[in-house]
């Protein structure tokens, strides 16, 4: 069972806002970051298990490098890939073989990400 | 048989001679007119030829009657003449001239009055001068320099063609009448020249006919020119011998002097006259010399305005020309579009004469330059048959002010044409002049062709690369709208949950107030939605309409786009490039084609994005390396200027002359497999803002910088197109 500390890495400040509003209602507590060397410093911080993190930022160090240092730093970090690419297969293979454990693809709706969330959490 | 008569009978042969051409071949009133004079003067060399031959007085009087049948009628048909070539209206004087011939031969039959006795003088028996005789000498002489007062009067006034025929007619009826005239002396009792001026009417039949019915008048200078060492190299090559002859009685030598020296006669002449044409025609020979020179040149010419411009300036300036235009082929219209314009007092720009008209099916058919005075005098010729096209032809070109149309012909398709006016100093067009211009419109034509299709190609390249920047685009713009869409998506559920599911954690003020914030969220992405779908559809259409727009809308809609068409690229640890944007409040709206100036401003932010992400993969800056892409407008005078600046790689000074003459883009090759070069060449991009009246420069420093400067004219206004 992993603590309720969830961080969302995602350059949409949309994203980030509705993901902090709706998974704070149920329980979590929720980090946010638009860039990846931010949500680094949150992960090194705050010591979540959990993390949302969105392959491609407008800004910065990209999702899959973002995802490197992370296991890095934590390797039994809990990781769902957001990505708004279907196509996007190379990338997505690469995270799910660094250790990510499920990729979201976008648009989702909050119930799925609930659920899949829930699932990482009690893993 | 003496020499009276031997010109008096050469002078009716030649004449008559000349009547019959006329007749056979003018079919104008003045043409008539000719005839009839020369059937006079021919009666006037028959008489003489009765008087040479005669060896008793009544016969020589007899002789001498018959001659002024014709004599008395020749002042008047010349005025008459005169009157219909220079387009004059005497009445009464022709009512006169004719009413004198009338009478006068009528006296000149009664015996005892006109003509009565002869003088033996010269071996002739030579008319002697009554007081009535000197009556109707007196009326001859009054009609014929009236006649050459009118002529003069019309040379001041004329110009090309029918100034040089003019020139020709007063000098051929000079001849004539001087010749003609001087045979009256004796007759007067003055007796110092054997009278064999009758020689001088043969020269003026010769003259006149070549100038009255020949098209094509050869210079009358090169004529007089050519006439005048003619007779010199004759003069001497008989002259000597005879002289030799004369002197020493040795005629077996003389005639061998004159064997020899008449083998060389013919290239005497021919030298001596080469070289007074040289002289004569310096002018024109070098006006050639450069004609033929600029359309040597003209094939290396892409560009069809600047090509058209040449061709203008050049005529224009060689040969010293009032006015010339040039049309030039619409390919969509098949229509001819006036496209560069020289001298024109009250020229309209967006003159255009469509394919049907006589004027181009004449021309597509035309195997040299059309002649306005040709035109005009088989206009004359056709007066009766209104329906004729030369007609049309005529009336056009009087319009378009052209005294001579060249055609450029390629391929058997008609593309341009020259309409050149008159030259500045009234000459006509030498036959010379027109075969070097029509020597320069087949280069022409070969010229615009190329134009054409290089124009063409470029369309299709510009048209290529907009396809490749769409389907580009295609991914980021998806990406970013489906973005849009998660928001949304996103932001809907977390309000339906929360009205479902934790409304009771809330109050009610509480959950209004979030609801309704969460709505505008929404609301904002769904404009931020419509903001893509509009530039991708924007992007698919060709539009090349100018209008008043807002230079920033333009560049902030570049901006965007190429944020869109980049956002997935992986940059390999180097920040994405951001875009710095500066301009004044003040800036006034321009005269753009908005889709093509935002093609150019993509294409430079597309370069300058490629320069970033070179620099940042061959990692000269140290990570992260922040590419910055700095665009500033400022104004100047009449001018807008914009300034593109990067910090990227740069462009190597080797490379940077040669960046606006590559058709396509070298970036592919350079650095392969790191950035594909899909946009457009710069060459394009320039022929873009040119066709905006602007210009662009590039200036770089390798590793460094690269800065693109345009400058836009505020005041432009773009040519119908």
């Amino acid at each position: 069972m992993s603590n309720n500390k969830l961080i969302v890495i995602d350059d949409e400040e949309i994203i980030l806002r509705q993901f902090k509003f709706f998974f704070g209602r149920k329980g979590y507590e929720v980090f946010t970051a638009s860039k990846g060397e931010d949500g680094l410093a949150l992960l090194k911080e705050h010591d979540p298990d959990l993390m949302i993190l969105d392959l491609h930022l407008a800004e910065g160090v990209q999702g899959v490098d973002i995802l490197k240092q992370a296991l890095e730093f934590k390797p039994g970090l809990k990781v769902a890939i957001h990505t708004g690419f279907g196509n996007d297969k190379d990338a997505v293979d690469m995270c799910l073989k660094m250790g990510a454990k499920v990729v979201l693809p976008k648009p989702i709706t909050l119930d799925i990400l609930k659920e899949e969330l829930d699932k990482l959490q009690k893993m | 048989m003496n020499t009276f008569a031997i010109a008096g009978i050469s002078c009716g042969i030649s004449c008559m001679i000349l009547a019959l051409i006329t007749l056979a071949f003018g079919r104008l009133k003045i043409h008539r007119l000719l005839a009839f004079f020369n059937i006079a003067v021919a009666i006037w060399g028959f008489g003489g030829f009765i008087v040479g031959i005669a060896n008793n007085e009544p016969t020589a009087i007899f002789g001498w009657k018959f001659a002024h049948i014709g004599g008395m009628f020749v002042s008047i048909l010349f005025f008459h003449l005169v009157c219909i070539f220079c387009t004059i209206h005497r009445r009464w004087l022709l009512i006169f001239g004719y009413l004198q011939a009338i009478v006068f031969n009528f006296i000149s039959w009664i015996p005892d009055k006109l003509i009565t006795k002869a003088r033996f003088v010269y071996g002739l028996y030579y008319n002697d001068a009554t007081i009535v005789f000197s009556l109707a000498v007196f009326s001859y002489v009054l009609l014929v320099s009236l006649s050459f007062w009118e002529l003069l009067n019309f040379l001041k006034e004329s110009k090309g063609f029918k100034r040089e025929q003019a020139l020709y007619i007063i000098f051929g009826f000079l001849c004539g009448f001087v010749g003609g005239t001087s045979t009256f002396l004796p007759e007067f009792k003055i007796d110092f020249l054997y009278p064999f001026g009758n020689f001088g009417i043969v020269l003026y039949s010769l003259i006149v006919t070549y100038a009255i019915l020949r098209y094509r008048l050869l210079d009358i200078n090169i004529a007089l020119t050519r006439a005048g060492i003619f007779a010199i190299v004759y003069t001497l090559v008989l002259g000597i011998p005879f002289w030799f002859g004369i002197k020493t009685g040795l005629w077996v030598y003389s005639t061998i002097i004159m064997a020899v020296l008449a083998t060389t006669g013919p290239f005497a002449f021919i030298y001596l006259s080469r070289k007074a044409e040289a002289r004569f025609l310096k002018e024109e020979r070098r006006a050639h010399e450069l004609l033929k020179q600029a359309s040597r040149g003209m094939i290396h010419i892409h560009s069809k305005k600047k090509l058209l411009d040449l061709i203008d300036h050049i005529t224009t300036k060689t040969l010293k020309l009032d006015n010339a235009e040039v049309f030039l082929l619409d390919e969509n219209s098949g229509s001819f579009k006036l496209s560069a314009v020289r001298f024109r007092s009250k020229y309209q720009y967006s003159e255009i004469i469509s394919n049907d008209d006589t004027l181009i099916q004449k021309l597509s058919t035309m195997e040299e330059p059309l002649v306005y005075e040709e035109v005009k005098l088989k206009k004359q010729e056709l007066e009766n048959e209104p329906n004729d096209r030369i007609h049309e032809i005529e009336s056009q070109m009087r319009r378009l002010k052209a005294a001579i149309i060249v055609p450029a012909i390629s391929n058997g398709r008609l593309v341009a044409f020259l309409a050149l006016g008159e030259k500045t100093s009234k000459r006509m067009y030498s036959q010379e002049d027109l075969s070097t211009l029509w020597a320069l419109s087949y280069q022409a034509a070969l010229a615009i062709d190329n134009a054409f299709l290089y124009e063409k190609e470029k369309m299709r390249l510009a048209e290529q690369s907009r396809r490749q920047a769409l389907a580009d685009m295609a991914p980021g713009a998806s990406h970013q709208f489906n973005n849009r869409l998660t928001t949304i998506s996103v932001t809907a559920d977390n309000l339906l949950d929360l009205v479902k599911n934790d409304a009771h954690n809330f109050s009610k003020e509480q959950l209004m107030d979030t609801v309704s914030e969460e709505l505008e969220i929404i609301k904002g992405e769904v404009a931020k939605g419509k903001q893509i779908t509009a530039a991708i559809l924007q992007k698919a259409q060709v539009k090349l309409e100018f209008d008043k727009v807002d230079i920033t809308k333009v560049i902030q809609n570049a901006i965007n786009l190429t944020r869109l068409r980049r956002t997935r690229e992986s940059l390999g640890g180097a920040k994405a490039p951001e875009f710095v944007f500066n301009y004044p409040n003040d800036l006034p709206l321009l005269t753009l084609c908005e889709g093509t100036m935002q093609d150019v401003f993509e294409n430079m932010f597309n370069n300058a994005y490629d320069a970033i992400v070179i620099h940042g993969k061959r990692k000269i800056e140290p990570l992260p390396y922040q590419g910055k892409i700095t665009i500033t407008i400022s104004r100047k005078d009449n001018s807008v200027i914009i300034v593109v600046e990067d910090n990227g790689i740069g462009i190597q000074k080797d490379n940077l002359h040669k960046l606006f003459t590559e058709l396509f883009t070298t970036k592919a090759t350079a650095e392969k497999g790191v950035v594909g070069g899909s946009g457009l060449g710069l060459a394009v991009m320039r022929s873009f803002v040119e066709g905006h009246g602007g210009t662009i420069t590039v200036d770089s420093e390798y590793t460094k910088w690269t800065r693109l400067t345009i400058t836009l004219p505020i005041d432009f206004k773009p040519s119908k197109q």
